[in-house]
């Protein structure tokens, strides 16, 4: 039960694999608004700011992501910005996660009409 | 039947006023407006206005703006301290006058909460839309009942929540389409940024209760 119970912890679902990478991309720019923007620009998916901090908060908790605490600026109306940094584990999930994807796809690139 | 009751009345009325007013002081001294809120709320529920005119008084003339800007964000204390402001310099007059006129406590008491609440609707209506026609308004501002809102969201994501939200709608959804389109996805965002991060609170309050 509790084998199971770390399996579902470590595993990561489509949207975390999405905010992870974002975030890992960014590096140390990766705050809520960039993490919000790239994810529109890059992967096409719309979300509610709720939903990014909701999954970033449940990263944090599952040691993947740690975040620290920026400086006010006055186009965020003199609020700090909240930086996230991938941290090993994160990297490590992240890795399986790409991984697992790559086996896969493995020998389906003529059924999908291409790798592109 | 009268004499009971009054003593009743009373009895409640001074562990009322004990409590009502500890809360106060600590909530006070340990710059937690809420708690302080918390002893005005006691005091009110116990029925007694002599109760609830002493802390009124007294949270009105404690720093309370000071003590509202320690608990939270600006814009946060902005808005609360008008309410706040009103209700304890109203309430206590006309509950005072009322003990004094009809000499009857639980009547204060109830005038004096209709009082407040009818203050803070009149804050939250009137004044508001008032002040709104006479002061030109700044489109690069974000709806602040919207903002309001954002206030049920939980204290470890809000700050930073807001800041997201104003610096998207300032800097890309406000020069790309216009005011009105800008105010609409605000309010879109908001609405749709509640529900998950309430509901993933309740479940994290729900774990930590079960374990």
């Amino acid at each position: 039960m509790q084998n199971r119970i770390n399996k579902k912890c470590d595993s990561l679902g489509e949207f975390e694999t999405l905010v992870l990478m974002a975030v890992l991309r960014l590096g140390d720019a990766a705050y809520g608004m960039r993490i919000h923007e790239e994810l529109e620009n890059r992967a096409g998916r719309r979300c509610s700011y709720g939903a990014l901090y909701t999954t970033l908060d449940r990263l944090e908790e599952k040691g993947y992501v740690s975040s620290s605490i920026g400086e006010p600026t006055a186009e965020r109306g003199g609020r700090a910005k909240k930086y996230f940094k991938v941290d090993n584990m994160g990297r490590a999930a992240l890795r399986r996660a790409y991984r697992t994807t790559l086996r896969m796809a493995e020998g389906l690139e003529p059924l999908l009409g291409g790798a592109q | 039947m009268r004499a009971p009751l009054n003593r009743w009345f009373w009895k409640v009325s001074v562990v009322g006023l004990a409590s009502g007013t500890l809360l106060a002081v600590v909530g006070i001294a340990s710059r937690r407006i809420q708690l302080a809120g918390y002893g005005v709320a006691a005091a009110l529920v116990c029925g007694a206005a002599a109760t609830a005119l002493l802390t009124t008084r007294a949270l009105s003339i404690l720093p309370v703006r000071e003590a509202l800007t320690a608990n939270h964000a600006p814009w946060i204390a902005k808005f609360l301290y008008g309410p706040a402001l009103i209700a304890s310099v109203l309430a206590p007059l006309v509950s005072l006058a009322i003990n004094i006129v009809s000499k009857r406590v639980l009547l204060g008491t109830i005038v004096l909460e209709l009082v407040a609440g009818t203050a803070i609707l009149a804050y939250l209506t009137v004044v508001r839309r008032v002040v709104k026609r006479l002061l030109p308004q700044d489109p690069t501002k974000p709806p602040s009942a919207a903002k309001f809102m954002l206030l049920l969201v939980p204290r470890r994501d809000r700050e930073h929540l807001v800041g997201d939200l104003e610096e998207e709608y300032r800097t890309i959804v406000l020069p790309e389409y216009g005011a009105r389109a800008a105010k609409f996805w605000y309010w879109c965002q908001v609405l749709s940024s509640i529900a998950p991060l309430l509901w993933s609170q309740s479940k994290r309050i729900a774990g930590a209760v079960l374990a």
